[in-house]
């Protein structure tokens, strides 16, 4: 503790001296940064999307067409008290008809062509936010179907299915890619680092000449890894926060990352050069 | 002070550098290690600084098996080794007052009193009005000086020289030995190795021979 002073000094002025190598070390990470922010950006706007559809999910239960208003009072009442329903709204077929030309007024001439009103009563239900994983509603949907005079049960199942799926796969391909590009900026840092190192291996002489423990010859060199990897990080942030920025101009809805993603992906850059550092730094301690 | 017995070492490469050697240096003896070139004059002084192990034998600095430390207990025995090499071995990119700091802040003093400590060292040495400069505005001389001021900044109780005239014209290598005499009789134990015979002569101390890796007129008890 009583050496932070010194090691902190160190790093800055190591920093400020390692000119083209540093700025490449620097370079790397960005890159390395910047990917894995565009694949968080992505999983955490689909997730978004997913999660806002999901609050909104609710289930169209068709009866059978010639079910009338009393049949339609007794399946509503059972719909109702189904595990994991919230409400049961009823939409008589004449509603039915009127949200249908509401929906496609160019259509309505063909509705009234016909001699009688094609469409069946139906129940809209809304189901409670515990109960809206695909495999609930999956669940929650058998059980409406089996209901005696219910005709069928729609709901977006296989679009929110996919739309989870993918969500997972931008998650993990994120993550992979993300490992593999943090790996190579450690093996970037550790060269780059490495050259810096090797051209002040007499400093390094020197020092545990005089006495210096390995610590103490490690610490500024970890110190310039962390600044380095943290600029690297702040550069990417600063690029993404632009790039999400601009797709805003053109009226793309995306959100920019939580704190917790930025502060954390900030943090991992810092450690991946601090990673590199030290690593480097080890092949010459050995006087 | 320092004590061998018995010592070998061949490196990886199968040179035999020193071959059974035994010596003693005692307390605040000033001593010159003399030989031709690649006699063993250097690997004898990396075994009291542990850069390098013994292949045999026993090399004891104050009363420590230096062999028998562990690697990180290393920088705490150096600690109370000064060392000034041929090439001086100072930090360009530093101020003369910030190279002789080096091992002061190593060791954790406060600023005020690395400041202090350094300046005192350097005005043994003759060059506190050089602080500021950096090695590489002085003579070869004074960066001599700085190196020694460095050595002898925590005051140890033992200072190694390797060939430290050498690269140095007679007037100043006599300075120089002058400035190692008023060291030991602070105290200090100090080995130079040297194979400049003229200085040797005309400083009158203990002479310790070293030919082809071994000690022919050393005696130890």
């Amino acid at each position: 503790m009583k050496h932070l002073g010194f090691f902190a000094r160190e790093a800055l002025k190591n920093v400020g001296r390692g000119g083209i190598l540093t700025a490449a070390a620097i370079l790397a990470v960005t890159f390395a940064a910047l990917i894995g922010g565009i694949f968080a950006t992505a999983y955490v706007n689909l997730r978004t999307i997913y999660e806002e559809l999901r609050s909104e999910l609710y289930v169209d239960v068709y009866l059978a067409y010639e079910t009338d208003e009393a049949q339609a009072q007794v399946i509503g009442d059972h719909l109702g008290r189904l595990a994991g329903v919230s409400r049961a709204d009823y939409i008589s077929r004449e509603a039915a008809a009127e949200e249908f030309v509401g929906l496609f007024p160019e259509d309505k001439e063909l509705l009234e062509a016909l001699s009688e009103n094609p469409l069946p009563a139906s129940y809209r239900l809304y189901l409670r936010p515990e109960y809206d994983t695909p495999e609930e509603v999956a669940a929650i949907v058998e059980q409406v179907v089996a209901v005696e005079g219910v005709d069928d049960a729609v709901y977006a199942q296989e679009w929110l299915a996919n739309l989870e799926r993918a969500a997972k796969v931008v998650g993990v391909v994120g993550a992979a890619v993300g490992g593999v590009l943090g790996a190579a900026a450690i093996l970037v840092v550790m060269s780059t680092i490495g050259l810096a190192v090797y051209a002040r291996r007499d400093t390094i002489e020197v020092m545990k000449i005089v006495g210096a423990t390995d610590g103490f010859v490690r610490a500024p060199f970890i110190g310039e890894g962390l600044i380095i990897g943290l600029l690297g990080g702040l550069v990417a942030l600063a690029a993404l926060y632009g790039g999400v920025e601009f797709l805003r101009t053109y009226h793309v809805e995306v959100h920019f990352l939580p704190a917790s993603y930025w502060a954390g992906g900030l943090a991992l850059a810092g450690l991946a050069g601090a990673i590199g550092s030290a690593a480097a730094v080890r092949r010459f301690l050995k006087v | 002070m320092i004590k061998m017995r018995g010592v070998t070492k061949i490196y990886d490469n199968g040179v035999v550098a020193l071959h059974d050697v035994s010596v003693d240096v005692a307390k605040g003896e000033l001593a010159f290690l003399t030989g031709p070139s690649g006699a063993g004059k250097s690997t004898l002084l990396k075994l009291i600084t542990a850069e390098e192990p013994p292949t045999e034998g026993l090399v004891e600095i104050a009363g420590h098996d230096v062999g028998a430390l562990r690697r990180r207990e290393v920088p705490y025995l150096r600690r109370r080794i000064g060392v000034v090499f041929q090439d001086f071995r100072l930090l360009n990119e530093r101020t003369v007052l910030e190279n002789v700091m080096l091992p002061l802040t190593i060791l954790g003093l406060a600023p005020a009193e690395q400041r202090r400590r350094a300046l005192q060292v350097l005005t043994v040495v003759g060059l506190a009005q050089r602080k500021d400069a950096r090695p590489m505005e002085l003579s070869g001389g004074e960066q001599q000086r700085v190196a020694i001021a460095r050595a002898i900044a925590l005051d140890p109780a033992i200072l190694l020289a390797d060939e430290p005239t050498g690269n140095l014209d007679p007037d100043i290598t006599w300075h120089i030995m002058k400035l190692f005499r008023l060291i030991n009789a602070r105290g200090t134990a100090v080995v130079i190795a040297t194979h400049n015979y003229d200085v040797v002569k005309k400083m009158d101390a203990r002479v310790i021979k070293i030919i082809r890796g071994e000690l022919p007129e050393e005696a130890v008890a």
